[in-house]
Formats: C-alpha cells, structure tokens, sequence
C-alpha cells in the first residue's frame, strides 16, 4: 500500500499539480513573458484600434477617418529611449525608404510616443524632420494624464512600466492595420528585416 | 554545515538583500536562485539526520517536484510577478529552496545513474538559458533591460563552464572507484575460486 502510494500515486499527483499550474499560467502554453500576457488578453484579431486622444506633430488631432483606406504600421516609443526603440526605428527607417512601390502606395508608418511629458508635438516633429520627413511616415503623442494613458494601451495590449530613471519598459511590436483601422497583425520586430516584410506582405496582398 | 547552509538562505530572504539582488538580473539569478537550489541541494545532501530516512522509492516524487518547481519558476511571466511582488517573491525562493532539499536528500541515497543525469539536466539547463538570454534580441522578463538579460546569459554560460569541468571531474572519480571496486569484488571471487580448487 505504501508502495503504490510513494511510487505511484504521490508522483502522479505532483506531475499533475505542475502540468496544470504550468498550462494555466501560459494560457496553454500561450504567452511566457508579461508583454505576450496582456497581448493575448487584449482579444483575437482582428480587432479594432482604440480612437486614442493623439495629437500630431503639428499638434493636430488624430482623424482616424483619413487613415482609412490605407494599411498602417504603428508603433508605440518614446524618444528618449536608451534601448531598442532607437534600434526599432532605425530599421523602421529601412523598411519605410526601401519599400517597393506597390507596397509604399498600400502602407503608412505611425509612431506614436507615450511620453506624454516629454514628447510635445515640438520635438516630434524635429524627430520626423531627422527621420526624412516623409509624407507617409506621422509621428503622434499622448493627450491626456499618464496614468490614463498607460491603463489605455494595457488595455489595448502594449504593457509599460516606469523605471525610477524615467526610463520605461514597453512592449516592442509593431502593430499592422488594415484600411478599416484594424488591427489584423501583431508582428515582433527582432524576427529580422525579411520576416518582417514578409508578415507585412501577408497582409497587405 | 546545516546552520552555515540555512544562514546563508535567510541572509538571501532579508529584504534589504533580497531587494538589492532583485534589482540586478545577472545576481538574482546567480546569487539568489542558484544560492537558493545550491543550499537546498547541499542542506539535503549533509543533513546527517537525513541519511537515516529510506528515500529510495520517493525519488521519482522529488525529482518531479524540483523539475516542475524550476520550470515553473523560470517562465519569464512568474519571474517578474517575483520581482513586483514581496510574497511572490518569497513564496519562490521557499518553494525553490524546499523543492532543492527534497532533491538533496534523495540524492544522498541516490544510484550513480541518478546524480548522473541530475547533472546532465542541471547543466542542459544552464547551458539553454545561458544562449537563449544571450542571443536573443527581445526582452524576455519585463522587469529587467535586453542588456542585464544579455549579461545574465553571459553568467550563466560562465556557470556553465565551471560546473561542466566539475561535473567532468566528479563523474570521472566516480567511474573509477566503481570499476575499481568491480575490479576488487571480480578478484576476490577468483580468489575464493583458485582456493576451492
């Protein structure tokens, strides 16, 4: 009786207790990380994209109408960064003057900045002019309280937290959007250059 | 040797130090994580009281606990729920600590075999993270930079090293007292034999 208890039963329940711990906390093996957590729980997609308070870098309010009709790429950064977003938009700045014409009529760029203290519309539009200044490449910010904001994109997906530096910790994705404002694909920008063409690609033909 | 062992896991459960081992990416996994399985482990193994208990038939319930306790302690999400969150956080190191100990006390009556392939296992596992963190260009753990993940990867290839020459070392001796003592046991019944004769 020991014997059936010790060898089999007690093994048996702790390989159970750990699978289903483990299955349930990844969402069935799901998401890993914090930021593919709340990406997973902000639904399936296709999905609408908020009617975020934005403003651009002339500090006019984002008119989502005008971006039907077109497939964006958006991203969420903040301009003083000293990690990846620099990275992320360096080869966003590739994909963007090196698309092919087809491509380029069917897709525009959007950064939008969360750093609702220190990217005004002013040094937005300095990052733009740095960036080529290109017609079909808008730079947004946050209006509004920060706290909102960030509750705002938790809800819409995008995980971010403060460090005491001022610095903050953000999920880094590049969100496709199709000419209804959807958000039809959710594309991590560290699978390489082709891949991520490819996924845009996907989409977009 | 136990009451040094266990001064050390509550030194890494004070706050202040917990805290400051929490901060930095590459000493919360070396120091305190490794600090909490390496004093479970040797606590189990020295406990002389220990060596009484007949743990033979519970090796495959330890061994499931320790493997479950880490993988599900090493997923990025519960890693950074643990640095957010003191009772997480402590409920970890506890849970690693305990699961560690089990592991050391099956191990003291343990085959050769066994302690083998608990350290093939131990090691995969260093070695897998070690290039995973290194190499990979996304954040893995939200409480932490892509450069601390990337220097954690290098620690832990670093652990790697040390503890494959170790192992290499530890498994070797042992190889050579067992054929030594199979030598000695395969002799003695010759001996017995050429006697009869």
């Amino acid at each position: 009786m020991v014997n059936i208890f010790s060898l089999i039963i007690l093994p048996f329940t702790i390989f159970i207790f750990w699978s289903a711990a483990i299955v349930q906390w990844t969402g069935n093996f799901s998401y890993f990380t914090t930021y593919s957590y709340f990406l997973d729980k902000a639904g399936s997609l296709p999905r609408n994209f908020p009617q975020f308070n934005l403003v651009d870098q002339r500090e006019n309010r984002v008119d989502y109408e005008s971006w039907k009709g077109k497939y964006k790429l958006v991203d969420f950064m903040y301009m003083h960064c000293s990690e990846v977003c620099g990275i992320v938009r360096s080869r966003l700045s590739e994909y963007h003057y090196n698309l092919d014409p087809i491509l380029q009529e069917k897709l525009d760029f959007v950064s939008i900045s969360f750093d609702v203290h220190r990217d005004t519309p002013e040094n937005l539009d300095s990052l733009w002019r740095s960036m080529g200044s290109s017609k079909s490449w808008k730079f947004y910010t946050f209006n509004g309280n920060e706290s909102e904001v960030f509750a705002q994109l938790l809800d819409f997906g995008v995980y971010i937290i403060r460090e005491p530096s001022g610095d903050f910790r953000h999920t880094v994705m590049h969100f496709l959007l199709d000419s209804e404002n959807r958000v039809v694909a959710i594309i991590d920008p560290s699978i390489g250059k082709e891949k991520v063409l490819l996924e845009i690609k996907k989409e977009v033909f | 040797m136990v009451a040094f062992l266990l001064m050390i896991t509550f030194i890494l459960i004070l706050p202040p130090v917990d805290k400051y081992l929490d901060s930095y990416m590459p000493l919360h996994y070396s120091v305190q994580l490794g600090g909490a399985i390496a004093t479970g482990i040797i606590t189990g193994l020295s406990g002389s009281w220990f060596k009484k208990i007949n743990t033979t038939k519970y090796t495959a319930s330890s061994l499931l606990f320790f493997i479950g306790t880490i993988t599900f302690w090493m997923i990025p999400r519960s890693m950074d729920l643990a640095v957010n969150n003191n009772f997480v956080d402590t409920v970890m190191f506890l849970n690693l600590y305990l699961a560690s100990l089990v592991l050391g006390v099956t191990l003291v009556n343990g085959a050769f075999v066994l302690k083998s392939a608990l350290g093939i296992y131990g090691l995969s596992m260093l070695l897998t993270m070690g290039i995973i963190f290194t190499q990979y260009e996304t954040i893995l753990c939200a409480v932490y930079t892509l450069e601390m993940q990337k220097e954690t990867g290098k620690v832990l290839l670093i652990l790697f090293s040390v503890f494959f020459l170790l192992f290499l070392f530890k498994s070797s001796k042992s190889l050579i007292t067992l054929s030594n003592r199979q030598y000695n046991q395969e002799n003695n019944i010759q001996g017995i034999d050429n006697e009869k004769k």
